[in-house]
């Protein structure tokens, strides 16, 4: 057994020494200190925004781009192969690009897109192919199409990639949480895409490594393969992988029993992460009146509207499925057909465009100029609740 | 207190009652107690829902009562039929061995089942206190559950546009109105103890099956001849898996369910296949009845077992119906219409490239720690005797999961589902008990032929 886990070690020490020597940079032993360069240090370029602390938030687009720069001080490129920015957005842009500028190639802008991942920014690895080479002068982040909504730029950092520092940040990268929000039901480790390299991949590495070897010694020596000795590495690769996770688990529960802990059933649901929705059903809920009587909820947010359905029964309420049912429908919903609305019947109206209410005429307003007679039952900023007369 | 008296009751009334009626019904077969327990919740739970099922269809409000005294009868009927026969225990296989072990193995025995208990105690505190999370949750299942919870019985639910189109009629809609109602059934059940509707304790059951799955692959991997340590790894790997326990902790979803009793009713299947005992075929039968029942692809889930049977009824007949599936396949995706509807999915001929998200989720994100390196490594070691006359049912059987989960992903409308990764997991969870068990059942089939023992002296 002590074979075993010398191996594995071994093994485990291997991958780890390469995944740091293909992430570091060229002074893999020398001093690179961090560099960050807050989101208020930027200017705007393109678009509209404002700096807000030490941030900047960018607000729109002109002419379909933003663009945020700033002038740095000059850098060699090869001392820094990664950057991260750390934005913040409720509903991210789709195009997003980091874009710079070199003191050898004046005239010309590099760039490279920036994805999300897990509700953040995935940090970017740059190499010389891409343009990443000489001397660094200016940085700039890009965003085209429309801002669905503001977008906040708080910094870019350009970390430390001396091998310590790489090494430091792989642990940090594996030690990350993993918040069981909603998304974890489908991809619970995105987050892992943005890693050095995968905690599982390295130690299935590891683990096939050390086995191959152990194997190898074996039949040189043509001694007889004691199994225990593969099995033995095998476990405590697995071992070693649900510790992390059973620490993560345990970090979910502490955060769970913070957020919700003596709390009656009630109370847990207007603690929930959405509260504000929940409390906006919960008061439509107390005017409606009860089944068989009709509510459709209607929102651009296919997951808003389910929600507040959600809430709203045993009520006998919908979230927009007319006038077809809706699958997985994550698109705009449409407005309900006039015609199958009924007198008595309750509409939602929660950030939704598809349908607009004249509160002087007393009228439901379609798209197309069509009208219904409705009558306020709630008010509030966010949404309106009518029924329909 | 009270809540939690209740829950615990909503939780022992099905699972004794159902441990009892298979223990009543495996007496006189090698069984454990344990697999007994293991089985029973699941069974005990399907059971309940058939008497809320009944109860509705009479015009009966259901009440604890009303449900659970059907449910305690047959428990109790069942006990007296277990002590009016003559149990053969000389048998009866013994599971805790523990006495024959050594110092670091009973060490390692305790670190497994420490691990595997602090796993379960996590997950229920987090079931327990967090309100439904997933889209799916609140969207499908509960939402019927909330429903018949406030009316007593199953009021009807209906596609959007009839339910658009009939007003003042008392029926209601959701994402899928057609889905099963086996699940939204276990959660009114807890409801109705508690007496109210609470979106965190409704989701016990997801992880009382969990630990009811844990004592299930525990015995039934010591029937297979393992010893204590071993047989705690097989079902330590199993709980530990991080897509299985997170949906316990995020629960509220079926793909749970349906991964739970697939694996079951595959496991009873190859036990039958091993031992030719009615009491297994008659408890993966039961099973493979509750999978289909909990959700659409349950069905097809448990007619990939049906290979498996034919394989161990005559092997040859068994191979040359799969080599022949896999011919119509190929003629279907050669001549066959480009789209034709089945099971709730659209099959397509043509093929979409999926691999990537496939490879990510299970060989490079931690969804299932090592166990498709695992999986690979243990066929790949053993390829040779795959389809001899012992493990060819159990081969055939994953086989023909592993196409229907190949055709699912590559040519059906749900490989943009397996692209944008919402299902890529969850129909992989579907199949990954089973697989455990197979990976096991590959090793101690070596271990059974190396020392020549047969499995049930």
């Amino acid at each position: 057994m002590a074979s075993a886990a010398a191996l594995f070690a071994l093994a485990a020490v291997g991958v780890l020494a390469w995944i740091v020597g293909i992430n570091s940079g060229a002074e893999r032993f020398g001093t690179v200190p961090p560099r960050t360069v807050n989101g208020a240090t930027f200017k705007l370029t393109n678009g509209s925004g404002h700096p807000s602390g030490t941030s900047f938030v960018l607000e729109s687009a002109q002419d379909g781009i933003v663009t945020l720069s700033a002038e740095i001080p000059p850098f060699a490129a090869e001392k820094y192969p990664r950057i991260e920015w750390d934005l913040h957005s409720a509903d991210p842009p789709a195009e997003l690009a980091f874009a710079w500028r070199t003191r050898e190639n004046p005239r010309r802008t590099y760039s490279k897109p920036i994805y999300w991942v897990g509700g953040r920014v995935a940090p970017l690895k740059l190499d010389e192919n891409e343009g990443w080479r000489g001397t660094i002068t200016g940085v700039a982040l890009v965003a085209r199409g429309a801002l669905p909504a503001p977008l906040e730029v708080r910094s870019l950092t350009l970390p430390s990639t001396t091998a310590g520092a790489t090494l430091a940040e792989t642990f940090t990268q594996w030690g990350a949480r993993f918040p069981l929000k909603g998304y974890a039901i489908s991809f619970p480790f995105d987050a892992e895409r943005a890693h050095f390299m995968a905690i599982v991949k390295t130690l299935a590495i590891a683990c096939g490594l050390a086995m191959v070897v152990y194997l190898g010694i074996a039949h040189l020596r043509a001694r007889r393969i004691d199994w225990r000795v593969p099995w033995a590495i095998f476990a405590a690769a697995w071992i070693l992988l649900d510790l992390r996770w059973q620490i993560n688990l345990g970090r979910e529960v502490v955060a769970a029993a913070a957020q919700f802990g003596g709390k009656t059933g009630d109370e847990r649901v207007l603690a929930s992460d959405d509260a504000q929705l929940v409390a906006l059903a919960l008061e439509f809920k107390r005017v409606l009146p009860p089944a068989p009587a009709r509510v459709i909820v209607l929102s651009d947010s296919s997951l808003m509207a389910l929600r507040v359905t959600h809430f709203l029964l045993p009520l006998n309420a919908s979230r927009n499925a007319l006038p077809r049912n809706v699958e997985r429908d994550f698109g705009k919903a449409p407005a309900p057909s006039r015609d199958t609305l009924r007198s008595g019947d309750h509409v939602v109206l929660l950030f939704y465009n598809g349908l607009r209410y004249d509160a002087d005429r007393r009228e439901l307003v379609w798209p197309d100029g069509g009208t219904r007679l409705a009558e306020i039952v709630v008010a509030r900023p966010e949404a309106l609740l009518v029924r329909v007369i | 207190m009270l809540d939690a008296i209740a829950l615990a009751l909503s939780i022992a009334v099905p699972w004794v009652a159902g441990a009892l009626c298979i223990r009543a019904a495996t007496a006189r077969s090698p069984q454990s107690l344990a697999i007994a327990i293991g089985y029973g919740y699941l069974a005990g739970m399907f059971g309940t829902t058939l008497v809320m099922r009944a109860l509705s269809l009479a015009g009966i409000r259901w009440g604890v009562t009303w449900i659970g005294a059907p449910v305690a009868l047959l428990g109790l009927a069942a006990y007296f039929r277990i002590r009016s026969v003559e149990i053969t225990r000389g048998v009866t296989l013994r599971l805790g061995a523990l006495a024959t072990l050594t110092g670091l193995a009973r060490a390692i025995l305790v670190l497994l089942l420490a691990l595997t208990c602090a796993r379960l105690a996590m997950l229920a505190v987090q079931v327990v206190l967090v309100p439904l999370v997933p889209f799916d949750a609140f969207a499908q299942w509960a939402s019927k559950a909330r429903v018949w919870y406030e009316y007593g019985h199953m009021v009807p639910f209906v596609s959007g546009a009839e339910w658009a189109r009939t007003a003042g009629a008392l029926q209601f809609t959701d994402t899928h109105p057609e889905y099963p109602g086996t699940v939204p059934l276990f959660q009114v059940w807890t409801a109705l103890w508690l007496g109210r509707w609470d979106e965190s304790l409704i989701n016990v059951p997801w992880v009382v099956a969990c630990a009811a799955l844990g004592i299930a692959c525990y015995a039934q991997l010591r029937r297979l001849g393992l010893g204590p340590v071993k047989a705690m790894f097989g079902t330590y790997v199993l709980l530990s898996l991080p897509y299985l326990t997170i949906q316990v902790a995020l629960a509220g979803m079926a793909d749970l369910f349906v991964a739970i009793a697939y694996g079951m009713a595959a496991i009873a299947t190859w036990q039958w296949t091993i031992t030719r005992q009615r009491s297994d075929a008659g408890l993966a039968l039961l099973i493979a009845i509750v999978c289909a029942s909990v959700k659409f692809e349950g069905s097809v889930w448990a007619l990939t077992l049906v290979p498996g049977v034919v394989t161990a009824f005559n092997r040859r007949i068994g191979l040359w119906m799969m080599g022949a599936a896999a011919a119509a396949a190929a003629v279907y995706l050669t001549f066959g219409p480009a789209a034709l509807r089945l099971f709730g999915y659209a099959l397509r001929t043509q093929f979409v490239d999926v691999s990537m998200p496939v490879y990510e989720h299970m060989f490079v994100m931690d969804n299932w720690h090592l166990l498709w390196y695992a999986v690979i490594g243990v066929v790949a070691f053993h390829w040779r005797t795959l389809f001899d006359d012992r493990l060819a049912p159990m081969s055939v059987t994953m086989l023909a999961a592993i196409a229907f989960i190949f055709v699912v992903f590559f040519f059906s409308t749900a490989a943009g589902a397996v692209e944008d990764e919402t299902i890529t997991n969850r129909l992989v969870l579907h199949a990954a008990v089973a697989f455990v068990f197979y990976a096991a059942l590959i090793l101690s089939s070596r271990r059974q032929e190396s020392e020549a023992v047969p499995l049930y002296a």
